[in-house]
């Protein structure tokens, strides 16, 4: 038998940006429901766990009970092993993003969401008022405004005809797990380059407390023949954390394409990595999960006006985006795009010169100066990508 | 077609993202649709596990089915 049950607003998936999002459009008054397909919020986490600092502040209150570690610097190790570390690097945290998603799934049911859990959604389809009917298992959810926030999938948004498929050059494949091992170096952040370790895009070590460590590693989506990313990180593991006590191995994929236009259509706007919403470089989701949640959540609750959903007015949702954080993204896919290019050798040379000549205040534009400064077409072209 | 390994699919939907014909669908655990389903392989190359195979058998069904006595 059909449950029919009548929202305001739909927002389907349950990560950061669709829990922010449920949370900023019930505080704004509409009637809210959050599905979700997993059973519990926030588990398995999917993710190295690392926020800047200012990208939280900008979204959500922290809580210092979800901090595992305070992140004071970064590392990068070059394909023969040069480290080069990047002291005030980075400024941010790595959380327990399980209790982080718990806690803040709490505060949108507080604030007056309707949480359903373990129902995935099948489709999204228009109804003839001018709404959606949203079908999961035996209910189909009626709303006015729909938010999609289903993650890397993106099928939802893909029927409904964003063309949100992803070339395999535009797509991290990664394998995660939580490591427990002495040699894990405390408050850093540790990025491994090399393409016999992960073609196309690197290993991660992020310090999670004590001598525990998140440890992932993404391949290219086009370079994946050469490895599998699970088979890789443990390989990975085993030579620079030998013995270590590995949980929580886990996988996903990360979306390193540009974000998508438009992101509201006739009533349904896209918020996350479903939007595409990565930086492509250093692959850091969260904060535009967070951010992109709480603009499409708040512009959708002031888009009502006498209960009736004016869509014209969700499109300053995308203009908020788009002005805040849509063209850094931008600049990070060229980024991206340049960097997928670089030899082993190059690397290497480039933290030689580095490491030979340590500068007082290393940033990564003294970095970047310094190795294209033997590379004048290759500074040249990325110069013309990011302008 | 597409063989899924269910002890080694971690349900992360990387499959879904790349799958040019939308015949993937996660639900209880993945479905590939026969019908939809055109052997690109996209899922299998960026499946992190490794938990994804084409099944040989697709070629020699659709050649038994064109040259068989359906009538």
């Amino acid at each position: 038998m059909t449950i029919r049950r009548q929202f305001d607003m739909a927002v389907i998936g349950g990560g950061p940006a669709g829990i922010v999002a449920a949370t900023y459009a019930a505080q704004g008054g509409r009637k809210v429901c959050l599905i979700d397909r997993k059973k519990s919020p926030g588990f398995p986490v999917r993710c190295g766990e690392a926020i800047g600092l200012k990208g939280f502040t900008s979204s959500v209150a922290i809580k210092q009970e979800w901090i595992k570690s305070s992140i004071k610097y970064m590392k990068i190790v070059s394909p023969c092993g040069i480290g080069v570390t990047v002291p005030n690097s980075y400024e941010g945290y790595i959380v327990d993003r399980e209790k982080m998603e718990k806690d803040m799934t709490n505060e949108a049911t507080k604030a007056g969401t309707e949480f359903f859990s373990g129902v995935s959604i099948v489709s999204v389809t228009p109804d003839p008022k001018g709404g959606y009917e949203c079908r999961g298992g035996e209910t189909v959810f009626s709303a006015q405004c729909v938010i999609l926030a289903e993650g890397v999938e993106s099928r939802l948004a893909r029927n409904l005809g964003w063309a949100t498929h992803l070339k395999l050059g535009d797509l991290h494949s990664c394998a995660f797990a939580r490591i427990s091992h002495k040699n894990v170096e405390p408050n850093a952040c540790v990025f491994y380059l090399g393409s016999s370790r992960a073609p196309g895009g690197y290993v991660w070590v992020f310090h999670r407390g004590g001598e525990t460590a998140n440890v992932g590693l993404g391949v290219l989506g086009s370079r994946c023949h050469e490895g599998f990313p699970r088979e890789l990180l443990l390989k990975f593991i085993s030579e620079k954390f030998p013995g270590a006590n590995i949980s929580d191995l886990h996988c996903a994929g990360v979306p390193m394409g540009k974000w998508k236009k438009p992101l509201v259509k006739n009533g349904v706007m896209l918020v996350g990595d479903a939007a595409r919403m990565m930086n492509c470089v250093s692959g850091a989701g969260i904060a535009y999960a967070l951010f992109s949640g709480r603009a499409a959540g708040t512009v959708a609750a002031e888009s009502f006006d006498g209960g009736v959903c004016r869509h014209d007015m969700l499109k300053n949702y995308e203009k908020q985006w788009a002005s805040f954080y849509g063209k850094q993204q931008l600049r990070s896919f060229s980024l991206k795009e340049v960097m997928v290019g670089f030899s082993d050798d190059f690397l290497d040379d480039v933290a030689r010169s580095i490491s030979k000549n340590p500068g007082k205040k290393m940033s990564i534009l003294s970095i970047f100066i310094k190795a294209f400064s033997s590379r004048p077409l290759l500074l040249l072209k990325v110069m013309r990508l990011l302008r | 077609m597409i063989d899924v390994n269910f002890k080694l699919c971690d349900e992360c939907a990387t499959c879904i993202s790349v799958c040019p014909v939308d015949a993937i669908l996660l639900d209880d655990r993945i479905m590939v649709d026969e019908v939809r389903c055109i052997s690109c392989g996209n899922c299998v190359s960026v499946c992190p596990m490794g938990a994804l195979t084409i099944a040989k058998r697709d070629k020699t069904n659709m050649s038994a089915a064109q040259e068989g006595p359906s009538q």
